[in-house]
């Protein structure tokens, strides 16, 4: 059955060299592209909890064509599943045109019909976008219309939402205007100071056949936000409301949803500081009440913890709870000049943040009605902390050194549903060392560890990346799971690979075994399941 | 300028209608079974649960209110444990396995709890396009649709419990009442009613005396059944007669036998039936 | 194991085969909305280097290489500068969760460079950037001549090499 990933590559490499040979030399002017496709096989390893997957290998790919013409635009997209790779939803399955568009600008006017990603504001209330290694996508399929004028810029939109290969049961509707003040009455004295403010309104319709309860079939929310920036200071908030709307994931209640996110920066040359508050109280919005996890979302409620990239770090991942949560995070960056006595000969770059997020505070009313909340009380339960220091150095000429250490509180019964698990307190420390042989060859290394009497208990991981023949990068690493209380799932999770890279195009080669754990991009995540095999994607633009 | 404002004035009114404030109660007014028929429609809701599932409840009782006060005996629940991460036994108060072959094998077959619990299927519609997993807060208006179709066929369902060899003999007698194509089997079961033991409810709570109804405790005639027609017409009728020894863990005045009749192609069921072992 | 390491050979020789053409190399870079750090919006259109090139670098604030890459540019851009007149336009993708970092994150790393804001991702759709760090070369005209993905330690010596070829070209032709 491995020899079935070699033949897909073939022919995926094939039919995408014929492609590009044949039409980009001759591509009219105006049309261009990407393409990417991910795959691998699987072998079931009852120890890491690999399954046993009937179909043997898995295949996520997708093409993007768009073409241009002085105003006009137009793009569709294919998707491939066959099947998707362990982990992405199931009802990612078969082939098809996912997406399709065409727009027109004409002077301040830009209208879109089809598929469109748009955001108003944070995103508290509307936001639609693509992630395709989350396998989230969320575009509106129906009408955009953006204008602006002197100051004001204008949005509205009404559509229907992706969901797999369909679209899901309800219409949204939704406008949105910003004035820039210093663009609208230019006339003023504004010097350094910048004011917008914004509004927006975004309504979904869902038809009630619910013979238990009367569901409101049409739920709105509504947002106002303020950016003031003055030089080194800018401050951004934005309040949101939301009418009675009960969900799957709101376990049905009928409390009206609102959510306060507010965010302070001052910075110049050499300092940065960094900080905000957010409140969520009973904020999910779907376009269909009965969805849940990373589909049919409106909206898109970030969470505000440091987003890790290390690979231990990443074990215990913080993704924003949409039923409520409270929260602040601090954030200061700093360099120490070259020469000084941190700063040594090249600088020091220093990097501190801290997040503290906790449950709401609840009294409950025992009817559908849910609870009711007093804003800026905190309540009991921790959801999340952590402080992580991070410092920057380079030693000499050829070494270049990134130290981190955080501590994270972590809660696996509401991040992850896990049931009846304590609370993870984890120590991580990280090593990253690059060091240049020549100007064009370098190895870079990770040591990591981590350590925690909860959970899996201990793991240690080491990365050698070497980067000495021309656009290839040779990876090997090893989480080892050496503290599991369970001595036989005292396990090695070894991966080797090799990533080819030229100009636009990525190529990469792996093989191993992949720990169970969550994926997470920009706070959203996805259950990977632990895998066993071999790795293969490419991905180009043209 | 003005034609702009106005235009976006336009629309904000047009979306502050688009608002449904709904004031308690938020219960609809419950219009029951119509007495009379005895011809009537029957769905088959399968509750995919947990005891160590926190949000399970809530679909359980979404459940029960449809089978005990919307529709009464015209919903026929079922509720499987299945999982390792929601329904595996642990020491202490969870340590019972309520897990069964036959729950698995449908679990793995229908791919339930790989989308999280709780899930369910009503009459098993939607397969295999992946539309059969039905999240409970649409579960009530999935049942209500189904129930609007004509009944297609009728279960009578006849027990004699043996309580000094604990042997329960089942005579099922299936009736078409239209004209069918495709191969159809009948699926016999049998559930438990009021079984106390934990329940792990959100946030770690944990209810030590909760009831768990229509617990799936077996099935009577294999995971999928034995096939009774072929292309059936109107007024074709099969009898079937099951002898099975029950579980010894179970209480037989809380059992009851659940049939029902699918669609071999596309898994869907026509009919279902619930009668009391005793 | 052997088949699919001969089959990856093989696939290698086709990339370098096919490279030269999937490339979005000779167009001119679409005309996009970004935001500016004080919350204003700038058009592609308005990017400027007085006919210089234009190097255009797709990063975030969570990506590793994407940081490395802008650190080690940093180190060497005030010769770039002084030699070529190239300019650095850095379009963070950072979405709502860290676009408020991206101001005290560059200020604190002492980036020179021009930042803007991509938060809906409208320019990184419109350039077919499916993964960052990306980066385009672009000539006095704002047409790409290179389009690179990742990084890897060194790398930034293409981009450079890129830029003087344009520079010589460009005198080459004067004269």
């Amino acid at each position: 059955m491995q020899k079935t990933l070699p033949v897909l590559i073939g022919t995926i490499f094939f039919s995408w060299s014929l492609i590009s040979s044949t039409f980009a030399q001759q591509l009219p002017n105006g049309i261009s592209g990407a393409f990417q496709a991910d795959a691998a096989t699987y072998k079931p390893d009852s120890l890491i909890g690999a399954p046993d997957v009937p179909e043997k290998m898995g295949l996520n790919s997708y093409m993007d064509l768009k073409y241009v013409n002085g105003n006009f635009k137009a793009g569709i997209r294919y998707e491939v599943y066959l099947n998707a790779l362990q982990g992405y939803d199931p009802r990612y399955k078969g082939t098809g045109i996912t997406n399709r568009y065409a727009s027109y600008t004409y002077e301040n006017l830009e209208i879109t019909a089809g598929s469109f990603y748009e955001q108003f504001g944070s995103g508290l209330i509307f936001r639609t976008y693509y992630d395709y290694d989350l396998g989230y996508d969320n575009p509106m399929d129906g009408i955009n219309i953006k204008y602006n004028t002197h100051g004001l810029y204008a949005k509205a939109f009404v559509g229907r939402q992706r969901a797999f290969f369909e679209y899901g049961p309800g219409i949204v509707r939704g406008i949105d205007g910003e004035v820039h003040l210093a663009e609208m009455f230019p006339d003023l004295k504004w010097g350094q100071h910048n004011l917008i403010i914004g509004g927006s309104f975004v309504s979904k319709y869902q038809a009630d056949n619910d013979p238990i309860y009367k569901l409101p079939e049409n739920v709105g929310a509504s947002a106002a936000r303020l950016n003031y920036t003055n030089g080194p200071l800018n401050l951004f908030a934005e309040y949101a409301y939301k009418i009675n709307d009960p969900s799957l994931v709101n376990g049905g209640i009928y409390k009206p949803g609102q959510s306060l996110y507010v965010s302070g920066t001052y910075s110049k040359k050499g300092f940065g500081f960094n900080a905000a508050f957010k409140r969520i109280d009973n904020m999910n919005f779907r376009s269909d009440r009965n969805e849940s996890v990373n589909v049919l979302n409106i909206n898109f409620i970030p969470a505000i913890s440091k987003n890790q990239t290390y690979r231990l770090a990443t074990l215990y991942p913080y993704a924003s709870q949409v039923n409520g949560e409270i929260g602040a995070m601090a954030e200061v960056f700093y360099t120490c000049k070259p020469g000084s006595f941190l700063g040594g000969k090249y600088g020091t770059g220093i990097n501190i943040n801290s997040s503290n997020i906790h449950d709401i505070k609840r009294s409950y009313t025992g009817d559908e009605y849910g609870y009711n909340s007093n804003f800026f009380a905190i309540g009991d339960t921790v959801f999340y902390q952590d402080i992580n220091v991070e410092v920057t150095k380079k030693i000499n000429k050829n070494l270049k050194v990134v130290a981190t250490y955080i501590y994270q509180t972590y809660n696996q019964t509401v991040v992850e549903g896990k049931s009846k698990s304590p609370l993870v307190f984890a120590d991580v420390a990280v090593l990253d060392f690059t060091y240049k042989f020549s100007s064009t060859k370098s190895l870079r290394m990770e040591l990591q560890g981590l350590w925690t009497k909860q959970d899996r208990g201990d793991w240690v991981f080491v990365l050698a990346e070497l980067n000495v023949i021309k656009n290839l990068s040779v990876v090997l690493y090893d989480e080892y799971n050496y503290g599991n209380a369970d001595e036989k799932l005292q396990l090695h999770f070894v991966n080797g690979g090799l990533v080819y890279n030229h100009n636009a195009t990525r190529v990469a080669l792996g093989y191993g075994k992949q720990r169970s754990g969550l994926l997470c991009v920009g706070g959203v995540c996805r259950l990977v399941p632990a895998s066993n095999g071999l790795t293969f994607s490419i991905s180009t633009s043209f | 300028m003005k034609k702009y404002v106005l235009f976006i004035a336009g629309i904000l009114v047009v979306c502050l209608q688009a608002c449904d404030i709904i004031e308690p109660p938020y219960s609809e007014t419950v219009i029951g079974p119509q007495p009379g028929d005895t011809l009537v429609r029957k769905v088959l809701l399968e509750d995919y649960t947990g005891h160590k599932c926190p949000n399970c409840p809530a679909a359980a009782k979404i459940a029960d209110t449809l089978s005990n006060y919307i529709y009464k005996d015209r919903v026929v629940v079922v509720g499987l444990h299945v999982s390792t991460s929601f329904a595996s036994p642990s020491p202490g108060l969870f340590s019972n396995d309520y897990r069964t072959t036959a729950g698995t094998d449908l679990d793995n077959f229908f791919q339930i709890s790989l989308s999280g619990l709780p899930k369910g299927m009503v009459n098993r519609k939607g397969f295999p396009s992946q539309q059969h997993k039905i999240s409970p807060t649409a579960w009530a208006s999935e049942v209500a649709l189904n129930l609007q179709q004509p009944v297609e066929a009728n279960i009578e369902i006849t027990n004699t419990y043996n309580a000094a060899s604990n042997e329960l003999t089942t005579q099922l007698q299936s009736k078409f009442l239209t004209d069918k194509s495709g191969t159809y089997f009948l699926n016999v079961m049998y559930v438990e009613d009021s079984v106390i033991s934990a329940q792990l409810y959100p946030n770690n709570k944990i209810d030590t005396f909760y009831v768990h109804k229509h617990l799936f405790r077996g099935m009577i005639n294999g995971t999928w059944g034995e096939q009774i027609a072929v292309d059936p017409q109107q007024d074709f009728i099969s009898n079937k007669t099951y002898t099975v020894t029950l579980r010894t863990d179970v209480k037989p005045e809380k059992c009851k036998v659940i049939a029902f009749i699918y669609n071999d192609a596309t898994k869907e069921v026509i009919q279902a039936e619930e009668t009391h072992l005793q | 194991m052997i088949n699919s390491l001969k089959s990856v050979t093989i696939f290698i020789c086709l990339i370098v085969f096919g490279y030269s053409h999937a490339q979005q190399v000779g167009k001119v870079i679409p005309s996009v909305k970004l935001k500016t750090l004080d919350g204003n919006f700038i058009s592609t259109d308005d990017f400027n280097n007085d006919g210089k090139p234009i190097i255009l670098d797709f990063w975030a604030t969570w990506c590793k290489p994407c940081v490395n890459e802008l650190n080690a540019i940093q180190e060497v851009y005030a010769d770039w500068a002084k030699e070529t007149g190239v300019k650095v336009i850095a379009v963070s993708i950072d979405d709502a969760r860290t676009m408020a970092t991206v101001a005290p994150f560059v200020n604190g790393k002492g980036w020179d460079y021009e930042i803007y804001l991509d938060p809906n991702s409208d320019l990184k759709r419109a350039m077919n950037v499916n993964m960052v760090p990306q980066t385009f070369v672009l000539n006095g005209k704002k047409e790409i001549v290179k389009h690179h993905s990742s990084y890897t330690p060194g790398s930034e010596e293409k981009l450079i090499e890129e830029v003087r070829k344009l520079i010589a070209g460009d005198t080459s032709k004067s004269n």
